[in-house]
């Protein structure tokens, strides 16, 4: 959507009170504000933009809100339910990198509030409530590991074809989350078996904000992201020859947190 | 970590809910400032070999400056003294398979996983350096091995401050210190710090110079060790004085094996999803749980920095010798064993993770923060009077049982906290003792690893330290900012940002294990604790929790019996 009709969508929408409907599009930087639910539950996160409010949930483990910190909130409404009495939106948040002393506020629980997503009671499942009725007979089971180990990854079959992995990062940020770096070490291990050649690709994004702003990230922000990746990969058993890393310094022509990416290449040898 | 941040299986549906889901006035008359150096960019980051063979980068400067120590009177290593308690270099002595030692709050396990051990020529407890100190000077099995602030008064008395515990190099405030005097050794008699040495730059694995983020100056320096001409930070060899305790040598297993069930976190960094070190000998992944600033990978490694400069040993340790010292190191565990009051820990009808057999036996590096684990294990058996129970062990018992479950169960706000809230958990972000940091079953530090400003270091807040030096960081403009602080920072020690040269580092240290407390006082990496009353006040008063006095008391019994 252009800007300006975009503009002017959100605009109206503060004028008259509703709800931006499924499928504007939003970015905006805001302080967000922690919204306390009670003694025996976590926070939950929301920011504030032309008077309508946004739950920040995402991707897990790709950025939490921080106070001391505005959030840029990038997407799409949605209307799906958001937990925190907010606005759902499709998209990516991001805690920008500088302190901001403003962004310090603690919304206290309203008694008799729902602020969704709640997380229950730690022993609610049949299941646990099933183990906690086994360590009152046997306490020793309460000390051994009620994790398991993941199954080793079975070895690839051939036909060996290309794979690749896109990682998308938060703004001015060269970590990667715990699901892209558990995606890597599988792609790492497939590279590994068909003796691959890797190619790493990096690029700096830039998102036009829904008040004009243009934000860019700093140069060598793309340089940071294809080292870090060459790194670990190398790191994780890739011979260094066997990879090739290449960046773009220049803005991306595309708008938005998809512009803040990398990729990976898999080429088997074979 | 949190468990919020685990994507193994677990058989228990709980566990895939979100529940668990893881001014300053200057203060010196002689200001010191390093050279500025604000460069963004970090010369290098993996480990190879250094300069001493296979230790970290670090260790170079810091041999050259423990052996241009001269001129100094050497203490004297053959005085015994009375003291039985005391395990002096070069004592042979057999330890028991499980022996207990008295503590204030009763008595401490320390077990032999491989039975009766005869000290006679160990290297752990052989002088292997100049100074008449071997492993076990700091590393004192009544103390848990490690080393308690009584022990070391205690020693002082005995010896008239002759023990080679108090060598200038690291015993005292600093070398230049006249030496027989109590005031040049304050740090270790009433905190039980050591003087840790570092070079400044920082040193890469390969010893190399690390361009840093920041610059450092010596706002307050008390030691006069930072701003000693032949010591410190603009000396020949320049040198950045911190002060640590000791940490204890034992249940080292949970210590070293990496992470189980929370990938990718068995090769990377929870902060920044780096990769972690490695092994120099393997080549595999290490977990960093060993040290305050996690300088050296492996225990071999700790081993041999630790002979180059707390023993101020010529030439490195033989393979043999630190294949022995790991050996040991290995195979020890300590725990409270028996509560003066609450009685007898481990047995039947008692918490099964108490005693150092529950830890022997214990599998290590899982995650322990649900609702059956509870890091620790059930209490639940002490939670009511048991027939036949004294009202005084009664009262004691219920009251570790309620201090279990503050402990996992009480929520507050976990807030700004460096190197922790940002790291992809909020900040603030509203856990649990054990649902936040101390989460590692059977032995309470963090798992990730946990690398934290937790207030301990950084002003402000940090316990009132006028006997600390105060540095004042000042982290280059292009760099991105310690999060909660900025690019200006004061602090009495920097932490692992003294390794790594990194502004989002300054202050943060490893968490520690929990267990084998009762004997080891004080507490915290910089000693700020001198009881675990005072740990809990610290807590209390950092993330304004607001504990009621008895629930202080029923944590502080919780803590003890550990």
């Amino acid at each position: 959507m252009p800007f300006l009709a975009n503009h002017a969508i959100l605009l109206a929408m503060a004028l008259t009170g509703a709800a931006p409907p499924p499928g504007t599009p939003i970015a905006f930087l805001a302080c967000p504000v922690a919204q306390d639910k009670g003694p025996e539950t976590d926070l939950c996160f929301f920011a504030e933009n032309r008077g309508h409010r946004y739950s920040l949930t995402g991707p897990f483990d790709f950025s939490a809100p921080q106070l001391h910190h505005k959030v840029l909130v990038e997407g799409t409404v949605t209307d799906k339910p958001a937990p925190c009495g907010g606005l759902s939106f499709e998209g990516r948040f991001s805690v920008m990198p500088e302190i901001d002393p403003s962004c310090d506020t603690i919304m206290p629980p309203t008694p008799g509030a729902a602020y969704g997503d709640d997380e229950g009671a730690d022993n609610e499942t049949p299941a646990g409530q099933a183990m906690m009725r086994r360590i009152e007979t046997n306490p020793a089971l309460s000390i051994r590991p009620v994790y398991k180990d993941a199954a080793p990854t079975a070895p690839p079959k051939p036909p060996f074809k290309p794979r690749s992995l896109t990682i998308w990062y938060p703004y001015d940020s060269d970590r990667g989350s715990s699901g892209d770096m558990i995606a890597l070490m599988d792609l790492v291990r497939y590279a590994q078996a068909t003796h691959a050649r890797v190619t790493i690709r990096a690029a700096r994004g830039q998102t036009r904000l829904d008040d004009g702003t243009l934000l860019t990230e700093e140069s060598g922000i793309a340089a940071r992201r294809s080292d870090k990746l060459t790194q670990i990969v190398i790191g994780l058993g890739i011979p260094p020859s066997q990879v090739s890393t290449d960046f773009e310094d220049a803005p991306s022509s595309t708008s938005g947190w998809r512009s803040r990416v990398a990729t990976l290449q898999v080429d088997p040898a074979h | 970590m949190t468990s919020a941040h685990r994507h193994s299986r677990s058989p228990l549906g709980w566990l895939s809910s979100t529940a668990f889901l893881g001014s300053l006035t200057c203060l010196a008359t002689g200001l010191a400032m390093s050279d500025p150096a604000p460069s963004a960019q970090q010369t290098a980051t993996s480990r190879n070999p250094g300069l001493v063979d296979d230790t970290a980068g670090q260790v170079g400067s810091q041999t050259r400056q423990a052996q241009t120590l001269t001129g100094i009177t050497p203490r004297d290593a053959s005085h015994r003294g009375s003291d039985l308690s005391w395990w002096a270099p070069g004592d042979q002595r057999v330890m028991p398979a499980i022996a207990e030692y008295a503590d204030p709050l009763g008595r401490m396990q320390v077990l032999n996983g491989d039975g009766p051990f005869n000290t006679k020529g160990h290297p752990f407890f052989t002088p292997l350096g100049t100074n008449g100190r071997a492993c076990v000077t700091c590393h004192q099995p009544e103390d848990g091995m490690s080393l308690s602030v009584a022990t070391i008064t205690r020693r002082w008395t005995e010896t008239r401050g002759k023990d080679p515990l108090f060598a200038a190099i690291d015993g005292s405030n600093c070398p230049s210190l006249p030496q027989d005097q109590r005031a040049s050794h304050s740090l270790l008699l009433e905190r039980g710090l050591l003087r840790i040495f570092l070079p400044w730059p920082p040193r890469s694995a390969d010893g190399s110079p690390i361009t840093p983020e920041f610059t450092i100056a010596v706002l307050f320096d008390p030691t006069g060790c930072n701003t000693d001409p032949r010591y410190g930070l603009h000396s020949a060899n320049p040198m950045i004085s911190v002060f640590r305790r000791p940490r204890p040598l034992v249940n080292t297993k949970f210590l070293t094996e990496l992470p189980h069930g929370v990938p990718p976190h068995e090769a990377f960094f929870y902060n920044d999803k780096s990769l972690l070190p490695k092994d120099p000998q393997t080549g595999a992944f290490v977990s960093l749980q060993l040290m305050a600033d996690g300088r050296e990978p492996t225990l071999r490694t700790q081993a041999l920095e630790a002979a180059m400069t707390h023993l101020q040993a010529a030439q490195k340790p033989t393979d043999r010798h630190l294949d022995q010292i790991i050996a040991f190191e290995r195979q020890i565990y300590a725990a409270q064993g028996v509560d003066t009051v609450a009685g007898m820990l481990s047995g039947q009808r008692n918490p099964p993770g108490l005693g150092a057999a529950a830890l022997r036996d214990g599998a290590p590096a899982w995650l322990g923060n649900n609702p059956v684990n509870r890091v620790f294990g059930s209490f639940a058996m002490w939670a009511r009077h048991a027939p036949g129970e004294s009202s005084a062990r009664s009262e004691r018992r219920q009251s570790i049982a309620r201090g279990a479950d503050l402990f996992f169960k009480r929520r507050f706000l976990i807030k700004d906290v460096g190197a922790y809230n940002d790291k992809g958990i909020g900040n603030p972000f509203k856990r649990s003792c054990a649902s936040g940091c101390h989460n590692t079953l059977m032995m309470g530090m963090d798992l990730a690893p946990g690398f934290m400003d937790l207030g301990l270091n950084n002003l402000p807040w940090a316990n009132n330290r006028p006997d600390l030096p105060l540095f004042e960081i000042t982290c280059s403009p292009t760099v991105r900012p310690q999060s909660y602080l900025g690019r200006h920072i004061y602090t009495h020690d920097p932490g692992r940002a003294l390794i790594t040269g990194k502004c989002a580092d300054v202050g943060a240290t490893m968490t520690q294990q929990l267990r084998a407390l009762a004997g080891r006082a004080p507490y915290f990496a910089n000693g700020s604790a001198r009881s675990l009353r005072e740990l809990v006040d610290f807590y209390d008063r950092r993330f304004n929790i607001g504990y009621a006095e008895q629930e202080k008391q029923d944590l502080v019994n919780f803590l003890g019996v550990l």
